[in-house]
């Protein structure tokens, strides 16, 4: 991914010919909403409200700058925002990169009929073997290995790259819950709806934490097992026993405590807790939701609907996915789908399944399939383009042969080029006639030989 | 009828399953084989034979690690094998002992022909076994590498079916293919889960909500790897060998979950008991006693108002008798109180007992007044406060679980018996240590004594200093000696047992409390003595006498001059 965002913002590479931001903030606008920050970085900021200001969207989107020399994490850039103070309503943290076709709606009465704390969004991951351009790297990618229970609360989430050889998991959680189900192929969508009292935790000063991913989302997570985490009713009014000795309980830091500060006895949802006959967990000995007043859950959707563009494979599988009609309709919702863009100057018919933006020009005999082309390109006669991604002001001269290739904004292609697999970085020409396959074509390294 | 039973029928094959009969657990006062324990009251044999017959299975063979003429003599009896009856083969199996040996015998009389059903003797199951055989052939089909099916029944964690010390940990993917077999240590705080394990598939399902009824659906192929791994003793020898050499052996396994069924196991004696209280609640309908299981243990009839199950020629007097199994010929008393018992035939219980989850075997007599609980009575036991030979089982090894009723009411009997011990152990020491006095034996004898007694009692370390220290101060009234002579001959046994720890000096200055509760004026006196003689230091009488000490003890003008005298002697001594 870092080939494609040396030059660009990732939250502008375009996917459908449209910059991804785009994505997020039409779904926020369709679901009502009428105010969202963003955060960038301060190099970025103008680009950014440049783009975004194009996309004609109704929405008030307030930009929030950091600074790039502080590198800060996202919980620490979530405080420097967090200007309002203590806020009163639940908060949505969501990634530029998320692309779904999910329904915000739904999303939100599900963290509401649950209660929880926290909700994080979840999807299949895309599988392995999806092609991209570039060599073919024998890295292994990440994996969240995401716990849950059979009602799909949210257990444990931690990364394959924190454990060495074993994964471990609490006994009392296995006593607690009895049935645990450990995935290791969902993505996190970096969307989480968080609850108005973990928001303030995090942007409280006690949340020492950088990370949001990393370091605070595993911390709320477990606290939904300390011994503090019990529903306290009015009548009661004595500190909740601990049930055993636990070495846990004893290294239960002040942060714990912290934490548990921002949970205040809310005499109303006590009540409402006590009247209710609802149980989710029949033959447990416990009440609902096994008594807990933390409570974190997974929102899972299904397979092929939700897209996380933060890798190159995801980026790529995108861009493919979404020139079919169907799925076009899907995640581009609002916006009508237009094949070519009418200020095209296109001599050719031999175009299937793509997208060419604006004041394009297309010269004859070129055949197109599964492309999407961005705007300001010129496309010489006889070229034949199959399953590429074709950024801004890019030039192919004639009688080239595009397979599968990604060309970044403004490179330049020579004549008789074929190129399978590859990459091209921005700015960059490539020579006449150049063959190759499943390379990194970039002016970095041309300078280097 | 649904198509998918027709193809069962449809089978040339005969259906098979393989009942194995290996050593019962020692805990059972039993020695005949595992299959004729009687659980409320019907043998075990009968629970299996007929949990076969209802899925279909055409033929049960019965591998006997012992007791085969008896097992076949009751086959015959009960009717199993007549005309219409599946047919049950009793095979004898001598110098075998496990179960691993009992699958190589099996392997060497090369006797199945297809998919067979394997349990043991002790599998108490109700559900229907069909789609349990389904499942393992349509996992055959789709993977060729299957060998077995493995059916569990649901149990949550705090569930009183999971008596096992170390409890079932299965881990499964989505298809249902087991991926880790475990039994966890109570005690354990984490379970490690190779990365690999998860990583290799979509993820690994964790199922710690389950109990293990040690019934199976195998291959053709299953016994030859008995065969092969002479290592395999027991089932889950078996289990933990596919998934350890699963690279070597290529075999994969499959778990079944038994949904709202039962199915549980009486290998020991905790899940005996469990297992009776669940008959007794006719969980295991219709496996109960009332339904006649063969053609043996007949003739129960079911009371429904009170849920007792009885044979003929019972008499209950004016008791409060409720959830029981009652045998025939058995009497039972006036002023009784019984909950979930099993009782034998030809048992008497004379008035005033009290009993909750007891199981009495043939010809138990229970004596006036005794009272008790989760216990196992064998044949001809008699009961009584004084003379208790049952075997009772600790609750208390189940973890988490806080249940209350039955925890308490265990700890009521414990008591009992411990009150018996002690006056046992006092009235031993009081007397070799007034023999000792008079004839004026050496102390180091009397400890020998005191010790053998000790053991014979099974009195805690902790608390031998209080009984000793009891009969020693108790001793000058006794004998009526002046104290000063009778504590000086005994010191050193005194040193002994009131050593070092603070715990045993509050133990001897509670005895000293307790002795002198009716005269408080020698009180003084004997603590000046103790504490002359070293047996107990300034620092423990101060502070016993602050924070525990009685509130007769506390008025004693003595015993006031005698604190204030140690506090000052204590601050010069700083």
């Amino acid at each position: 991914m870092r080939d494609l965002t040396n030059n660009k913002p990732k939250c502008l590479l375009p996917v459908g010919n449209i910059p991804l931001i785009w994505y997020p903030l039409s779904l926020l606008e369709r679901e009502g909403f009428k105010e969202v920050n963003v955060i960038t970085l301060d190099v970025q900021h103008a680009e950014v409200k440049k783009a975004v200001d194009k996309l004609g969207l109704k929405l008030d989107v307030k930009f929030h700058t950091i600074r790039e020399s502080d590198d800060l994490g996202t919980a620490d850039a979530l405080k420097k925002v967090a200007i309002y103070g203590e806020w009163k309503e639940d908060v949505i943290v969501m990634g530029c990169d998320l692309v779904t076709d999910q329904s915000l709606d739904e999303m939100i009465k599900l963290h509401r009929t649950t209660g929880a704390g926290m909700s994080a969004f979840f999807f299949p991951s895309i599988p392995e073997s999806t092609s991209v351009p570039g060599p073919k790297s024998k890295i292994r990618t990440d994996r969240d290995l995401v716990v849950l229970d059979k009602h799909n609360r949210l257990l444990m989430l931690t990364s394959a790259m924190d454990h060495d050889e074993n994964m471990s998991v609490r006994m009392r959680i296995l006593k607690k819950f009895g049935r645990i189900d450990i995935k290791s192929r969902l993505t996190d969508g970096h969307f989480y709806i968080l609850d108005n009292r973990v928001w303030n935790f995090i942007i409280s000063e006690e949340n020492s934490d950088m990370s949001l991913k990393g370091e605070v989302l595993p911390f709320i997570i477990k606290q939904q097992f300390s011994h503090l985490n019990k529903v306290v009713h009015k009548e009661s009014k004595v500190e909740p026993k601990r049930l055993s000795v636990d070495i846990d309980d004893e290294q239960e830091t002040e942060e714990t405590h912290k934490f548990f500060k921002h949970f205040t006895l809310d005499e109303l949802q006590n009540l409402t807790d006590l009247y209710n006959g609802y149980n989710n967990h029949p033959d447990s000995t416990y009440g609902r939701y096994l008594d807990d007043r933390l409570r974190c859950f997974a929102i899972i959707a299904p397979s092929g609907s939700s897209f996380k563009v933060n890798t190159l494979a995801s980026y790529c599988e995108v861009n493919r996915q979404i020139l079919l009609a169907e799925n076009w309709e899907r995640f581009a919702k609002s916006k009508p789908l237009v094949r070519v863009d009418p200020s095209c100057g296109s001599k050719t018919k031999k175009i299937e399944s793509s997208l060419v933006g604006a004041n394009t020009q297309i010269g004859e005999g070129v055949k197109i399939e599964k492309c999407s082309i961005g705007s300001s390109c010129i496309v010489e006669q006889n070229v034949t383009l199959s399953g590429c991604i074709i950024m801004d002001g890019v030039t192919i001269k004639e009688g080239t042969v595009l397979t599968d290739c990604l060309i970044s904004d403004k490179a330049n292609i020579g004549t008789n080029c074929d190129l399978k697999s590859c990459l091209v970085d921005a700015k960059f020409s490539v020579p006449s006639k150049t063959e190759s396959s499943s390379k990194i074509l970039s002016g970095v390294l041309m300078s280097t030989e | 009828m649904p198509p998918k039973d027709k193809e069962i029928l449809k089978e040339k094959e005969v259906l098979q399953a393989v009942v194995v009969d290996d050593l019962l657990s020692t805990d059972f006062p039993f020695s005949g084989p595992k299959g004729l324990l009687r659980l409320a009251n019907v043998r075990l044999l009968d629970y299996t034979l007929s949990c076969l017959s209802a899925a279909g299975v055409e033929q049960t063979l019965v591998y006997a690690a012992q007791g085969s003429e008896q097992l076949q003599e009751h086959v015959r009896a009960s009717g199993w094998g007549e005309p219409g009856a599946m047919a049950v083969q009793v095979v004898a199996c001598q110098g075998s002992l496990t179960f691993g040996d009992l699958m190589r015998e099996l392997d060497a009389r090369n006797a199945i022909q297809g998919d067979f059903f394997l349990l043991t003797a002790d599998t108490v199951c109700t559900a229907d076994l069909r789609p349990l055989l389904l499942r393992h052939r349509a996992t055959c089909a789709r993977d060729k590498n299957a060998v077995v099916t493995l059916a569990f029944a649901q149990a949550e964690p705090q569930h009183a079916a999971r008596t096992e010390p170390k409890q079932l940990l299965l881990g499964t993917a989505a298809s249902g293919r087991v991926l880790a077999h475990q039994r966890l240590d109570p005690d354990a705080r984490n379970l490690d889960l190779p990365l690999d394990l998860i990583l290799q598939g979509p993820g690994v399902e964790l199922r710690y909500d389950l109990s293990d009824p040690c019934l199976a659906v195998c291959s053709l192929a299953v016994p030859p790897i008995f065969s092969d791994n002479f290592d395999f003793q027991t089932r889950d020898d078996f289990v933990r060998g596919l998934l350890l050499n699963e690279d070597i052996l290529g075999h994969t396994m499959y778990a079944h979950i038994l949904q709202d069924e039962y199915a549980s196991r009486a290998h020991s004696l905790p899940s005996y008991l469990a297992t009776s209280v669940d008959v007794i609640r006719r969980w295991t309908f219709p496996l109960t006693p009332d339904v006649s299981l063969s053609q043996v243990d007949r003739g129960y009839r079911l009371d429904v108002v009170f849920n007792i199950c009885k044979q003929s020629d019972v008499s209950i007097g004016r008791s409060d008798v409720e959830d029981c199994v009652i045998g025939e010929g058995s009497v039972i008393g006036d002023n009784c109180r019984l909950r979930l018992c099993v009782i034998g035939k030809n048992c008497v219980i004379h008035d005033d007992v009290d009993l909750c989850g007891a199981v009495l075997w043939d010809q138990c007599v229970v004596k006036k007044g005794f009272k008790k609980s989760h216990f196992l009575a064998p044949e001809r036991t008699v009961l009584s406060k004084n003379n208790d030979k049952s075997i009772s089982v600790k609750v208390e090894e189940r973890m988490d679980s806080v249940d209350s009723d039955t925890d308490s009411s265990e700890d009521e009997g414990e008591a009992a018996d411990e009150v018996d011990e002690y006056e046992n152990f006092f009235n031993e020491v009081q007397d070799s240590l007034e023999r000792g006095f008079g004839e004026k034996v050496n102390t180091d004898d009397l400890v020998v004594e005191i010790n053998s007694s000790r053991f014979a009692n099974d009195i805690p370390a902790n608390e031998v200093s209080l009984w000793v220290s009891k009969v020693v101060l108790g001793l000058p009234a006794a004998l009526k000696k002046p104290p000063k002579d009778v504590l000086a001959y005994f010191r050193p046994i005194l040193r002994k047992y009131v050593g070092k720890a603070s715990a045993d000096h509050l133990n001897c200055l509670l005895a000293l409390e307790e002795v002198t509760a009716e005269g408080p004026a020698e009180a003084a006196k004997m603590l000046t003595l103790l504490y002359q003689m070293d047996v107990l230091e300034e620092d423990t009488i101060v502070e016993w006498f602050e924070e525990s000490a009685g509130q007769q003890l506390r008025q004693q003008a003595n015993m006031r001059k005698f604190i204030e005298w140690l506090q000052t002697a204590e601050e010069e001594s700083d």
